[in-house]
């Protein structure tokens, strides 16, 4: 699907958040990547590594201390970092693209029904009538497999999945091009996770959607992600086709995410594991960020931080040890 | 291989506190409603369900953390609930529990050191500072929070959270355990500390011959690392059997949306489709009959009607379900 038309292409880029007398946390440091029209982008990361904070850079809703410092974010060829924030407001966010984040279900106001929060959302943005936005409220929620006469309830009376199910419908319901989900079934139970995922994956079908989900939890990314991008402390180490990089991973951080994750159709093996913690983002080591913890680490890894480098037409490593690690895994 | 807990028919509701004047019958919610298991020496045993089916308060009830409403828990043969004052203390030390969440589960205001030599106090083992200082300093070796001197001293925000949670562990198991509860020990940690955190359990499990019961939503970390896995739905368990074979081909309709709700990281299996209606609120009022009933595509009168035993369909897999 990679002759699709480039949705997004995120270039060089870098937002620091300043901590007063003690400097920098380098949250999102020099990452580039690219989305399709009608495809999903995944990327997991630990916490902390910079995984929200790159969606928050994307959607330009970042607090005071952060500073974009370079790169790109071209939407649709716009350039979003160079665009004033009011034509943002008033045509991208929302309406261009939108987002569904973790606990988003507690950010539904409890004193208004759940038809006047989508109906507000509409409202804001277009010239249409309260009867108007009303009508595409409800239809939102049938979307969203509620009953549209569940529209006049207050938040209270729905359950976590049907809050999170409503802030999808007012995610959705100026049409937008990009939904951006920063882990939006974190705090739901399995079941409820896999009917919002594939409710998602249904009306991307329908309506043309992009997803980028971000989460922490790689089985749920690699499992409806047509490309993947790995982030660690700050940068991505690996980015491409969701197969490929499942079957041959090629960073030794991904590797040993792969190793490690159970798969429950899979067959039982050992589960690898990792010593060591991610690094301070105020303070990261010199060379490539993963050296502490790499068990191939050499001297060079300590000093020079290893470029992004294809691999094959559309998967990028940086890793210095690509030829030697792809001779070692896969022969 | 001998049974080191058997659980009996345990029930445990908890009243719905009515108001002043309430007038209506006392209600409750009934958390654990008639579950029964045996945990074989050695075993790890998984009870496994989404938040809310009682697996949590199961597991406290076992400890004697929570007096049931009924029903018998019997440890190493005697019953828990009616032990003596030393016979208790005597099984406070033997059987642990890990909590999911290292962040709550250590007292911010006390050193690692004196966390983990309370229990020792309690227990009246080692005579004096000095020899509890050493198997103090055994134990964090055991867990892997090594140099010793660099932790011992340390308090709670000073330790990341997989550290935290081997400073629980090790308070666990400096007491010489036999039985462990581990509730989702791993949930709350990142992805690279979480397979460490269950690598050291599997070689504690090893080296000390622990037998545990896990308490996870987790079943592709218990599909790898458990014996047997018990499921439950709305405080009964619904199917029992060895993890794999479990896991592998589920019989009881909840067991099976449940388990193809998990994403695999594999793409090109992904996350199967979910047969079953609506949320765990459309059991709540379910009086007869099986609980499952309003949410099961296979239900029928009789489903309505009589509630289904868990019984043996094949070679150790028991289910509950008129439909098997």
């Amino acid at each position: 699907m990679t002759n699709n038309a480039l949705l997004l292409e995120v270039k060089g880029l870098k937002m620091y958040y300043e901590v007063i007398g003690r400097g920098w946390v380098r949250a999102v440091d020099d990452i580039s990547f690219r989305q399709f029209k009608n495809e999903n982008l995944g990327i997991v990361g630990e916490s902390g590594c910079g995984k929200s904070s790159l969606a928050l850079t994307i959607l330009r809703i970042l607090p005071p201390n952060a500073r974009i410092v370079d790169g790109e974010i071209l939407f649709n060829g716009m350039d979003l970092i160079k665009a004033p924030e009011s034509e943002i407001r008033r045509n991208i966010r929302w309406k261009r693209i939108s987002m569904v984040f973790q606990g988003a279900m507690n950010a539904l106001n409890p004193i208004l029904t759940v038809g006047d929060q989508i109906s507000e959302a509409i409202l804001a943005h277009e010239d249409v009538s309260k009867e108007e936005a009303w009508k595409r409220a409800e239809e939102l929620l049938k979307m969203v497999g509620i009953e549209p006469s569940r529209s006049k309830h207050y938040p209270f009376e729905f359950s976590g999945g049907m809050k999170q199910r409503v802030m999808i419908a007012i995610a959705l319901a100026l049409n937008p091009d990009l939904l951006i989900a920063d882990e939006p079934t974190t705090a739901l139970d399995v079941i409820v996770q896999a009917q919002i995922i594939n409710l998602i994956k249904r009306l991307q079908k329908e309506l043309g959607l992009s997803l980028l989900l971000i989460s922490h939890d790689v089985s749920l990314v690699f499992s409806i992600s047509d490309h993947v991008a790995v982030m660690y402390a700050g940068e991505i180490v690996e980015y491409g086709p969701t197969s490929e990089i499942y079957h041959k991973s090629l960073h030794p951080y991904t590797h040993f995410l792969m190793d490690s994750v159970p798969d429950i159709k899979g067959r039982i093996r050992p589960l690898g594991s990792l010593g060591g913690a991610p690094p301070n983002l105020l303070n990261p080591p010199p060379g490539c960020r993963f050296h502490p913890r790499c068990p191939y680490a050499l001297d060079e890894c300590k000093e020079k931080k290893p470029p992004m480098r294809s691999v094959s037409a559309d998967h990028t490593v940086a890793c210095h040890r690509i030829d030697e690690l792809r001779a070692k895994w896969y022969g | 291989m001998d049974e080191i807990v058997v659980v009996k028919n345990l029930k445990k509701w908890f009243p719905i506190r009515a108001g002043l004047f309430a007038r209506t019958k006392r209600r409750y919610v009934r958390a654990v409603d008639g579950v029964s298991f045996s945990i074989k020496r050695g075993e790890i045993f998984c009870l496994a369900g989404e938040s809310g089916c009682g697996k949590t308060t199961t597991g406290r009830t076992i400890l004697r953390l929570e007096e049931p409403t009924s029903g018998e828990v019997l440890f190493e043969g005697k019953n828990v609930f009616t032990l003596d004052k030393k016979e208790l203390k005597k099984f406070r030390r033997e059987a642990q529990i890990i909590f999911q969440d290292p962040y709550e589960s250590l007292d911010p205001r006390m050193t690692v050191f004196d966390t983990i030599a309370e229990g020792l106090e309690i227990h009246k083992i080692g005579n004096s500072h000095s020899e509890r200082m050493e198997i103090v300093a055994k134990a964090l070796e055991d867990v892997g929070l090594t140099p010793v001197e660099e932790f011992i001293y340390r308090y709670p925000h000073e330790l990341s959270g997989g550290q935290r949670q081997r400073v629980a562990i090790a308070s666990a198991m400096v007491l010489n355990p036999k039985f462990i509860v581990a509730d989702e020990p791993v949930s709350m940690l990142d992805m690279s500390t979480r397979g460490a955190i269950i690598n050291l359990l599997m070689n504690l499990k090893k080296n000390m011959m622990l037998t545990f019961l896990f308490i996870t939503h987790d079943l592709a970390l218990m599909k790898y690392i458990s014996d047997r896995i018990a499921i439950m739905y709305l405080g009964k368990i619904v199917e029992k059997g060895p993890s794999v074979e479990l896991i592998d081909n589920p019989y009881h309709p909840y067991s099976q949306a449940l388990i193809s709700a998990v994403p695999s990281p594999n793409p090109d299996v992904g996350i199967g489709d979910i047969n079953i209606k609506g949320d765990i609120s459309a059991s709540l009022e379910v009086s007869e009959g099986c609980r499952f009933a309003p949410r099961c595509p296979y239900a029928s009168k009789k489903c309505l009607k009589n509630e289904p035993e868990l019984i043996e369909v094949a070679k150790n897999r028991y289910v509950a379900c008129h439909k098997v």
